[in-house]
């Protein structure tokens, strides 16, 4: 016999003088002294099919090859979207409006001004709030929506898949760093970043068969920091005395320097 | 008179260790009142019926709380109250020193750390103990759940899941086990032995398998399994696990099966059960015919093939000064609640006229348990007394207290008490009670009632039996080996 020891300190010297070993938890009341909320976390660590459910989605995980298929507007790869009128899909379990914590909140709203359904926030929160545009889990839908992400249907997904089961996963494109819709920032600059994904979603809808997402691990690599933002366009042409382009001008040659055509010579 | 009070936020210590505690703050010079206990919302509201905190903050229920009341430094108390109970848990001193490995955090890191664990003996507060006990089950460990205030749904769910797992669930309100020799909660250093036991009563197991001990024979194992068990909406479903283990058991040769009359139902249930089994079961359901001393005689005689010797216990020292009432009532003072229901069942068998706080066959209730009436037996351990106070076994005060006001009254011929003896009870409850009589101050007729004792305990015990009977006896009080063998003594005096 080996006993485990929770509560009352003064029953191990029984132990002891009887030569049992025993181990002591240094108890504390669970969940922070809410008993119920203890009891339901108990019975779900008890569940033995979460057991089971977790090593299989462990393994599932850690087996899949994913395969990067390209980028496409949510509303043309989802289907809810495209038939479903003032639809948002959100990150974590299902919730409401009011339920919902502050960055996620913030991405609701941003994504409601994104649509163009309201002109201004307090507009965008009174729809939200009064359940006019829906609200349900990206994975109800295959999708995933990165920390406080949230998708809506005219923004661009990016579209991954596993070869062997043929299962197919959608996820918001990484906005960098800053202010971002995933920690719930909905400014000017963030939907300005939105815009220039789309223009890199139409000029880039092709050949996605190159593409394979890795975990950086498997490459061996250290992740590199992403460039630092916050280039000042006017400052940086006088300082390099040359034009830069914009956006949409960029990504074209981009492209066809992907494809292998030669850019134009002011580019070099 | 100054009062302070200070949480210590985000830590626990166990009950009897909170006890103990504010035991020592209010022994102190210049303390009235000493509190250390769980900021629940279930103790604050003690603090305020008990006048002690007239406006208590609100509950913080993974908080302590200190409370001072009296004279001088209450501030610098209060800080080294706080210093104590920060220190590390009091297993330290008990492990020995130094490379004392961390106390785990948690049912699942502990087994983590240690994957031969088997068994886990809970006593964490109600509220808590089912989640606790779940967790430890799922890891794949049996359960003895010491702790109270557990529901009847949780029960029934627990014990559903221990059986699903082949796991097996004592309790809860589980007092007392002893599985492979190792006594859980509070129980007694017994012999290896032949007889196996299954008990729905705390101080019932203590009692039989202390007997069996002291006559020569052993205990192959000692199950609890809780009060509530052998009720319909349990239906037995720990006693018939029990009693699966013990027919797989090659050592155990007898059952001795202890618990209140069950539902009907399970009764029929358990009596299919007792007739399947190789061995013989000797069943003792209390109030209807065998004592607890005869059923243990029973089990005694079945393995060793004949009735246990005669056990001689010495006489009280005759104290000359004292003069004894002749007539009266019985008053019976006990500590452990079964013990008093057979004392109580046993005097109103007697034909004579019986209140008791308990119930028993043939006894009447009594009206307030702070009063005594007629021939009376209180259980002290009973929630009435029980509530934000240490349970008497621990704590022998309240009952002394009570001790001294039924020998004031002149109705009293003769005070019976139960010594319980064993692993996790108080360290020398014979020297407590005995000095409790000793200080017992004679009625203006010079009078005094006797007070005769039952001590349960077994000589490996840490407080040893035959050095408590002699504390006893020494103080001028009749030891009786048995509960049974007491109450028919008084019976007898009283005609």
């Amino acid at each position: 016999m080996n006993v485990l020891n929770l509560g009352i300190q003064s029953f191990l010297p029984g132990l002891r003088d009887s030569r049992t070993p025993f181990t002591t938890v240094d108890w504390k009341p669970p969940a922070r002294g809410n008993a119920a909320l203890a009891w339901t976390a108990a019975r779900l660590l008890a569940d033995s099919r979460i057991d089971g459910a977790n090593a299989e989605a462990w393994k599932r995980m850690t087996s899949c090859r994913p395969v990067l298929i390209g980028i496409e507007t949510a509303r043309h790869c989802l289907p809810a979207l495209a038939s479903r009128e003032k639809l948002l899909l959100h990150a974590g379990p299902p919730l409401t409006w009011a339920r919902a914590c502050g960055p996620v909140r913030g991405a609701l709203v941003g994504a409601v001004l994104w649509e163009g359904w309201a002109s201004t926030e307090v507009e965008a929160e009174s729809l939200l709030a009064d359940g006019t545009i829906a609200l349900e889990p990206c994975h109800h839908h295959g999708a995933v929506g990165p920390m406080a992400g949230v998708v809506s249907p005219s923004m661009p997904l990016w579209i991954v898949a596993d070869p062997h089961t043929g299962a197919k996963a959608h996820c918001n494109l990484n906005e960098g760093l800053g202010k971002v819709l995933r920690f719930g920032a909905y400014g000017p600059e963030v939907l300005d970043r939105y815009a220039f994904a789309l223009l890199i979603c139409k000029e880039f809808g092709l050949d996605a068969s190159r593409f394979t997402a890795l975990p950086t691990a498997a490459l061996g690599q250290k992740a590199a920091r992403p460039l630092d933002g916050g280039l000042k366009v006017a400052k940086a042409q006088a300082r390099l005395r040359t034009r830069l382009r914009g956006p949409d001008e960029g990504l074209r040659a981009m492209r066809d320097a992907g494809a292998g055509v030669d850019p134009p010579r002011n580019m070099k | 008179m100054a009062l302070v009070h200070r949480f210590v936020p985000q830590c626990y210590r166990d009950s009897v260790s909170l006890m103990q505690l504010s035991r020592r703050l209010a022994a102190l010079p210049g303390i009235a009142q000493a509190s250390v206990l769980l900021a629940t919302a279930g103790n604050l509201a003690l603090l305020r019926e008990a006048g002690i905190l007239a406006d208590p903050p609100a509950p913080r229920p993974d908080d302590l709380l200190v409370v001072l009341a009296g004279e001088g430094d209450l501030e610098s108390l209060v800080d080294q109250a706080e210093r104590e109970l920060r220190a590390p848990a009091g297993i330290a001193d008990l492990a020995g020193p130094a490379d004392v490995p961390a106390a785990p955090p948690s049912v699942l890191e502990a087994v983590k750390a240690d994957p031969t664990l088997d068994f886990a003996l809970i006593s964490v507060p109600g509220d808590y103990a089912a989640g606790e006990a779940l967790k430890a089950l799922a890891r794949g460990l049996d359960v003895m759940l010491f702790s109270d205030n557990v529901s009847i749904e949780q029960e029934v769910f627990l014990k559903d899941q221990a059986a699903r797992r082949g796991r097996l669930l004592l309790g809860p309100d589980c007092g007392s086990a002893i599985l492979d020799g190792t006594p859980l909660g509070f129980a007694n250093q017994v012999r290896p032995g032949p007889v196996g036991v299954v008990s729905a009563s705390g101080t019932g197991l203590q009692e039989v398998t202390s007997l069996l001990d002291r006559w020569g024979s052993g205990i192959s194992q000692a199950y609890g399994t809780g009060g509530r068990d052998l009720k319909e909406a349990v239906g037995g479903r720990s006693a018939l696990a029990c009693i699966d283990r013990l027919a797989k058991d090659p050592g155990t040769r007898c059952l001795l099966f202890v618990s209140k009359p069950p539902a009907p139902a399970i009764r029929d249930r358990l009596a299919a059960r007792f007739r399947m089994l190789a061995i013989p079961t000797v069943a003792c359901f209390l109030g209807e015919g065998k004592t607890l001393e005869q059923a243990a005689r029973d089990a005694f005689r079945l393995v060793e093939g004949a009735a246990p010797r005669e056990e001689r216990l010495p006489e009280p020292r005759v104290l000359p000064e004292r003069n004894y009432r002749s007539s009266g009532y019985l008053r019976g003072l006990y500590s452990g609640g079964t013990l008093c229901a057979e004392a109580a069942w046993l005097s109103a068998r007697s034909g004579a006229e019986t209140f008791s706080n308990v119930q028993a066959p043939g006894v009447l209730p009594l009206e307030d348990a702070w009063r005594s009436q007629g021939h009376c037996f209180i259980d002290l351990g009973e929630d009435e007394f029980t509530r934000g106070r240490p349970h008497p076994m621990l704590d022998p005060s309240l009952r002394l207290a009570r001790l001294a006001e039924e020998a004031a009254r002149p109705d009293t011929q003769l005070i019976l008490a139960d010594v319980v003896l064993g692993h996790g009870a108080h360290p020398d409850p014979a020297a407590a009670l005995a000095q409790a009589v000793a200080a017992l101050i004679p009625d203006a007729d010079g009078l005094l009632p006797e007070v005769w004792a039952c001590v349960t305990g077994t000589e490996g015990d840490p407080q040893v039996f035959s050095t408590s009977v002699e504390t006893l006896t020494r103080a001028g009080i009749r030891c009786f080996g048995s509960n049974a063998s007491l109450v028919a003594a008084a019976l007898g005096r009283l005609q």
